[in-house]
């Protein structure tokens, strides 16, 4: 690593007196590549990321990242549309080929090192990827991506010394190593476009495979512009960065934090589970995760009261948030400001926000799941009953979204797209309306709050899965009737993981867990598998998934020929 | 179980903690994986959070024992014999 870094060393004196005139607001940014640009200017002798125990500066990381655009931008790639794929696992290469990528006017699409190789070669194919950034650790995961491909690739090995032997026998595809990456120069970048992509990203599809979410940058700097202007980050913050780079929620760790000169953290892997050492040996400032990380630390008592006085925020998105786990989050993190962001991938990361209050009296009144409260600057969020007209206050409806968050639909998908993006006839500003499946009520106190799916999507620790797609897999590998529940469905309404059934099927229990390995990502695979003789079909015929789910409340003897321990039965009951 | 076997050079929770994770495995149908107290338990995706929290309980039930997460360095690698060694009397 220390080499790649160094011998991508270029001087800065351009930089430095760049620096010393005023220059516009990063924030101010068309796209999110120019605001790193910005940024990684004015700052850059100042540390940008901790990665693996390395601290990184603005002008390095810049460095990287300008030496990935030259090579995609001399490919003739870039212009605004140019899909470049970012395979592994938070590492610096990972972070340097999305930088990359956006300073070319590439789209980046992130790739999940940890995701069934099947899976990230379609979605290369699906996300018409022409470029592939790959760090030296994910070689083997990017040939099998790659042998699978029919359309050649640019390959981009930035901290491999040379290409593998492997290179050669994929003849179609293209390779530069470190080496062969041209040399860093700021000078010729081409100017951002808000119409840019910035990222597309692939979530659970419930037809059985991911669709794909273009968000451009017009979408996501609204969003930067706001949280810049609420949390008011500044060079001195350190920021956590602990969300997979194919979760939308990373794009707000790294650009919010970038574009104010901050410092990110990439939480260790290890270090995910219970990051209290973590936090508190580098004194992080910024905090942002999924409510079920605080649950985990909750339960492994690594969540005590006064152990974060560094933090002076505390974000929460993507599933409900608990009032126990807040408030426990709160007493650990005393001089913090508590939010709960809300949104979807197809409006942009979060578009709702909420902010714990402080007065106890206000505090004992709030639901046990906590409200998301009301729409970002320029954004609109509406309950809308089944007749299309907006519920009135406290009336239930299904929680539509509007703004510039709100992205253009799904990537190649205009029979999704026309479903779920629509208009209203009482909306005098025809604007497009995102329909997000959630259930939600407008309340005077707390403005909205999260009421459950009208769908079968699932939220398993943040990670949204649609459980059609599940069953998909499993009924191709079962070729016998197949169904997945989410179970156990906690107080919280929380879901720990999904439970497979299958009927008549001559398949083993393992051969249809490896099924499952190969196609989905490991939060989606079924933790358990049931048999089921009398398959139940309700009125229509379908598969009845109320009484699938009664057959999880009665002992699993009665339901599954497999031994099975009296502590698993008994935690079908109390859970 | 007496309180003073944690004195032993082997925590009673190793125990507990192997027959928790064997047990979580062979419901994975990963049954044949081999069991090393050494192994990084993350590193190789043998267990997510979830499976973590629930080993932890099934231990501390098993061995009067409560888990202290100060007595563990989870950045140097999550292993049975690093938890077992953060089992203390409650």
């Amino acid at each position: 690593m220390d080499q790649y870094v160094s011998d991508a060393n270029i001087a800065w004196s351009a930089a430095k007196s760049d620096a010393a005139s005023p220059q516009p607001h990063a924030f101010s940014s068309d796209t999110v590549g120019e605001l790193f640009l910005r940024s990684a200017l004015r700052h850059a002798a100042r540390p940008a990321l901790w990665v693996d125990g390395d601290t990184i500066s603005y002008g390095d990381l810049l460095s990287l990242a300008v030496r990935i655009a030259h090579a995609l931008l001399g490919a003739g790639f870039g212009r605004g549309t140019t899909r470049c794929a970012v395979l592994g696992n938070r590492k610096l290469t990972d972070f340097a080929g999305i930088l990359g990528a956006s300073l070319a006017r590439c789209t980046y699409v992130p790739l999940n090192a940890r995701h069934p190789t099947q899976r990230l070669a379609q979605i290369m194919r699906d996300a018409e990827a022409q470029a592939l950034v790959v760090d030296h650790q994910h070689l083997d995961h990017a040939r099998a991506i790659l042998e699978a491909l029919p359309h050649p690739v640019l390959v981009l090995l930035p901290d491999s010394p040379t290409a593998p032997d492997w290179a050669i026998t994929t003849s179609r595809h293209l390779f530069f190593a470190r080496g062969d990456l041209p040399a860093p120069r700021i000078d010729q970048m081409p100017p951002g476009n808000p119409e840019d992509g910035g990222y597309l990203l692939f979530t659970s599809g419930s037809t059985g495979a991911p669709k794909g979410v273009l968000v451009r940058n017009r979408n996501a700097m609204p969003y930067l512009r706001s949280v810049a202007a609420r949390y008011a980050p500044s060079p001195d913050d350190r920021c956590t960065q602990l969300f997979d780079l194919t979760f939308d929620l990373s794009v707000h760790d790294l650009f919010l934090c970038w574009g104010a000169g901050a410092t990110l953290y990439r939480v260790p892997d290890n270090a995910r589970f219970a990051p209290r050492d973590f936090v508190r040996r580098h004194g992080l400032t910024m905090w942002f995760s999924v409510p079920s990380a605080a649950a985990t630390m909750l339960g492994l008592r690594a969540l005590r009261p006064g152990d974060f006085p560094s933090l002076r925020l505390g974000l929460f998105c993507g599933e409900a948030l608990p009032k126990r786990l807040a408030l426990a989050f709160a007493a650990a993190a005393p001089n913090a400001v508590i939010d709960n962001l809300y949104g979807p991938t197809e409006a942009t990361i979060a578009l709702t926000a909420w902010r714990l209050p402080h007065d106890p009296r206000a505090l004992e009144a709030l639901p046990e799941v906590l409200p998301i409260g009301d729409p970002l600057p320029n954004q609109a969020a509406l309950p809308v009953m089944a007749s299309g007209d907006p519920a009135p206050v406290d009336e239930e409806g299904e929680l539509c979204l509007a703004g510039s968050q709100v992205t253009d639909g799904y990537w190649r998908r205009p029979d999704l797209t026309r479903e779920r993006f629509v208009r209203f006839g009482w909306d005098t500003e025809d604007r497009v309306w995102y329909r997000t499946g959630d259930r939600a009520r407008l309340t005077p106190d707390h403005g909205l709050v999260f009421l459950g799916r009208l769908d079968r999507q699932v939220k398993i620790a943040g990670h949204r899965v649609e459980l059609q797609e599940v069953e998909a897999v499993l009924h191709r590998a079962a070729d016998a009737n197949a169904a997945a529940i989410a179970w156990p469905l906690g107080p919280d309404g929380l879901a720990r993981g999904i439970v497979g059934f299958v009927s008549g099927s001559a398949h083993t229990d393992d051969e249809l867990r490896q099924a499952c390995r190969d196609a989905l990502p490991l939060y989606a695979v079924p933790s358990d598998i049931r048999r089921v003789d009398d398959w139940p079909l309700n009125n229509s015929g379908k598969t009845d998934h109320g009484r699938l789910r009664a057959l999880l409340e009665t002992p699993p003897e009665e339901t599954s020929p497999e031994e099975t321990s009296p502590e698993e039965t008994s935690s079908c009951h109390t859970t | 179980m007496p309180h003073d076997m944690t004195t032993l050079s082997g925590s009673p929770a190793l125990p507990l903690l192997s027959a928790a994770l064997a047990k979580r495995l062979r419901k994975d149908g990963r049954g044949s994986t081999k069991l090393d107290p050494d192994t990084d338990l993350i590193e190789y995706g043998l267990i997510d959070s979830q499976a973590l929290l629930d080993m932890i309980l099934e231990a501390e039930e098993g061995s009067g024992l409560q888990f202290d997460a100060e007595g563990m360095d989870f950045e140097s690698g999550v292993t049975l014999r690093r938890l077992a060694a953060a089992f203390a009397p409650a």
